[in-house]
């Protein structure tokens, strides 16, 4: 009797463990091809209207339920969407050519009006994106499946900001009715549509069955479950509680790619780890000094200890396997000589800066790496490591440090991303003054509409750019997803926001 | 009617502890770095966009103003919209609350089913090796962080042997005895410390008693040991237990915000965590609202089982 009460509690705690163990039985559920897939997002998306939301991390849920009028390949060059072509008469007017039979998930007919509804009410008060269309002047539908967007001044970054949120068409139909609500009711035109949100935990899509690509492999259901942390994203994964798990952080890979039972999908992305620089401010005014900074940097050294090895060096704003990738005269070697002869002409050898860091361990650990490369050419600097809200809020609003190191996550068009953080008006400049040289640039590129009209422009702009140094390039890290073996097709873009078309389970 | 004056009085109390701690929170949170409206308009700010949203939100208005219309809509139920997604708050709260009483109840339940017998036993042997051990054991388990525990059980359980469900499981509402599962080693994680504070106290508390003279009259008038411990002495020991009971409670609802990251669950820690990242005031004063008013209810309830324990409180 004393025995049996002794043990009393640990029995207790086995019997629950029993009880609750017999209760599983047999999950899993492999062999099933009508299962969800199971996908570990980072983050939840922000806003299901996509004209609401505002993070990059958002287009990974709001993909498979919003087809784009345009679409893009592996390398971010134009590819139909539900455009099937198009046509740029002059550097102000641009014809998209619609898909015929096109139905939103609601049955609303997807045509030239449902098209011009969008785009209006982009533009309209209350969106996110108006800023990504101010070129846009009118949409004048055509006939059902012709429509023309004519143009204020020439913008050749329009056609690739249509295959970003811009170009996530929603059913007219549901916006009327819903109002603000589109957000927690959406209804596009994807090969996925909406079956329930959880806020911060989950989002449930299912397989739209009158998608108009007949051809294309997709699963039955798509399961997003939030996971902030990225170890338990990983060891979710691991245990066989996601199919998928994105953004899995380079400390974590080692350890995934040598689990048994799953892949580690490795891609280039234009996602660029950087510092942004205040070029008026007073420690960093001078383009000199801002070189020196730059050429103190031995990034190789950042990449190892920083990414894990797992990425690639940034000489400019764009990776090297795009299309537009700065010209080979870009960049800037290491030379902690070079920087110390620099700081010596402009007068700073006693350079002493603060700089703001996202307060995560990644990017504190860079700073670091940063520190100690900088205090080799004499110049000190503080970090001070904020939440991300509050960084961004500190440098680009309230301008208390004249360097944060952050990220740039890309545009699908490389004009945009050069017009967001060089140009006076791009938010991402913090000086709000403009690059030397960038205006007449960007004009340049602007009377082309081919890459190959496009790309003497674009050089240009790297150009300007890079003689300024008005931010420090740091290194394309890797993007890193976590792929159960018993799922196959699995794609990733250079955007680094993968679609789930094409996958099928084993 | 004693027990009915008891509680109006503790209610009473209870309310102006409540708005208090509104009202402190309230001010807190608006010391927080950072603006929503720049959380709201993230990658796609200008700064026309962050002006029209700061407007919409009603964050122009004098703090205070602010402050008196957010009470005066909790009084009345309502607790407003989330900044982030315009969706009712009460919504997302209740959507959050069952998970986090279900983690915290069963960890609560660890805590007890090893804590108790384990301080009794330790008791009875004090100065015993086992009893040695087992203070050894308890200050190691308050010393050991949660998080790191959890980390340890999911490597050990779920990934070498495969026994429990891993992180990032299925819903309570998708799959409740799969959700249950998974909820297992949250709770040891979340309730080791708790079993560990227990132990500690019901230990003490039992050697101070069995060395009372009621004990030795018991002995000497050959009543069984089993039943001078666990009738008599124990208690005799409740008004400590019950007391570090209520603490754990308040403690338990704590720490599920880091034990929940740890184990991808979705309770109202990650809700918490999530809308102070986003600066989703809203929602923020809401979560802190409901777990103020789960603290002060398990203090209300400590309050009255103290008087049953023992009749002599008046």
């Amino acid at each position: 009797m004393k025995k049996s009460l002794r043990f009393g509690g640990a029995a207790l705690i086995a019997l629950l463990l029993t009880f609750l163990a017999a209760c599983g039985g047999g999950s899993g559920g492999s062999g099933d091809g009508d299962r969800a897939l199971r996908v570990a997002a980072a983050a939840d998306v922000s806003s299901l209207d996509p004209i609401k939301g505002n993070a990059g991390t958002d287009h990974v849920m709001l993909y498979p339920i919003y087809d784009t009028l345009i679409s893009y390949n592996e390398g971010l060059e134009p590819q139909p969407g539900l455009a099937e072509s198009w046509e740029q008469s002059s550097p102000t007017e641009l014809t998209l050519k619609l898909r015929e039979g096109v139905k939103f998930h609601d049955g609303t007919a997807l045509d030239a009006e449902a098209v011009k509804f969008n785009l209006e009410r982009e533009m309209a008060e209350g969106s996110n994106i108006a800023a990504e269309l101010v070129a846009l002047d009118s949409v004048v539908v055509v006939d059902p499946t012709t429509v023309t967007l004519k143009l204020k001044h020439p913008d050749s970054s329009l056609l690739m900001a249509l295959a970003d949120r811009a170009g996530m068409m929603v059913s007219p139909t549901a916006a009327q009715k819903a109002g603000a609500d589109l957000g927690t009711q959406p209804v596009g035109a994807g090969p996925w549509k909406f079956v329930a949100w959880k806020r911060g935990s989950q989002l449930k899509l299912e397989r739209f069955e009158d998608y108009w690509d007949k051809d294309v492999e997709r699963v039955a259901a798509i399961d997003f479950n939030i996971v902030p942390d990225p170890k338990t994203r990983a060891t979710s994964l691991r245990s066989g509680q996601q199919d998928i798990s994105l953004e899995i952080a380079p400390a974590d890979a080692k350890g995934l790619e040598s689990a048994s039972g799953v892949t580690l999908s490795e891609h280039d992305r234009m996602w660029l780890n950087q510092v942004y620089l205040d070029r008026t401010s007073k420690e960093l005014g001078d383009p000199r000094v801002r070189r020196a900074l730059s050429v103190a940097i031995d990034r190789e050294a950042v990449l190892k200890s920083g990414y894990f090895d797992r990425g690639a060096v940034a000489r400019g704003a764009l990776p090297d396997d795009y299309w537009a990738a700065p010209p080979e005269s870009v960049e800037y070697p290491y030379d902690p000589d070079e920087a110390r002869q620099l700081l010596r002409e402009a007068g700073a050898e006693k350079l002493s800066f603060e700089m703001i860091a996202n307060a995560d361990s990644a990017t504190v650990r860079v700073a670091e790496i940063l520190k100690q490369q900088w205090a080799e050419v004499g110049v000190t600097v503080e970090i001070l490591p904020r939440e991300v809200v509050q960084a961004t809020n500190d440098y680009f609003n309230d301008r208390k440090a004249p360097a944060l190191l952050s990220a740039w996550t890309g545009r699908p068009d490389p004009e945009a991303t050069y017009r967001l953080m060089f140009t006076a008006k791009g938010y991402f400049n913090t000086s709000h003054e403009a690059v030397p040289g960038i205006d007449e640039a960007i004009a340049l590129t602007d009377q082309g509409t081919t890459q190959d009209e496009r790309l003497p422009g674009l050089n240009a702009i790297a150009d300007a750019v890079y003689k300024d140094t008005p931010f420090l390039p740091l290194a394309f890290a890797s993007n890193l997803v976590g792929v159960r073996d018993d799922v196959k097709g699995f794609q990733d873009t250079l955007l680094g926001k993968p679609k789930f078309t094409g996958i099928t389970f084993d | 009617m004693k027990a009915l004056r008891v509680v109006a009085t503790s209610v009473a109390s209870a309310v102006p502890t409540l708005i208090l701690a509104t009202f402190i929170v309230f001010f807190l949170q608006r010391l927080i770095p950072g603006d929503p409206a720049v959380a709201l308009a993230g990658d796609y700010a200008t700064p026309e966009r962050l002006a029209e949203i700061r407007a919409d939100l009603g964050l122009n208005e004098p703090l205070l103003q602010q402050y008196l219309s957010w009470l005066g809509g909790a009084l009345t139920g309502d607790l407003g919209q989330s900044f982030r997604t315009g969706q009712p708050v009460a919504d997302l709260v209740f959507e959050r609350l069952p998970l986090t009483l279900i983690l915290t109840g069963l960890a609560l339940l660890v805590a007890v089913a090893i804590g108790l017998p384990a301080g009794v036993l330790a008791a009875q042997r004090a100065e015993s090796r086992f009893d040695k051990f087992l203070t050894t054991a308890a200050t190691l388990g308050i010393a050991i962080p949660n998080f790191w525990l959890g980390m340890m059980l999911i490597v050990v359980f779920a990934l070498q042997l495969g026994w429990l469900p891993g992180p990032g499981g299925p819903s309570l509402a998708d799959d409740p005895a799969e959700a249950m599962r998974g909820l297992v080693m949250p709770a040891v994680a979340l309730g080791a410390v708790g079993a560990a504070e227990i132990a500690r106290q019901v230990r003490s508390a039992m050697i101070e008693n069995l060395s009372a003279d009621y004990v030795r009259t018991h002995r000497a008038k050959g009543l069984p040991s089993r039943s001078i411990i666990w009738k008599h002495a124990l208690k005799n020991s409740s008004l400590p237990f019950a007391t570090i009971l209520g603490i754990q409670v308040s403690r338990l609802i704590g720490s599920a915000v880091v034990v929940e990251a740890v184990f991808g669950l979705s309770g109202l820690g990650s809700l918490v965590v999530e809308a102070t990242n986003q600066r989703d005031y809203t929602v923020i004063q809401a979560v802190v609202f409901v777990a103020a008013a789960l603290v002060l209810l398990t203090n209300l309830i400590v309050d009255i089982s103290y008087r049953i324990l023992d009749p002599r409180i008046a």
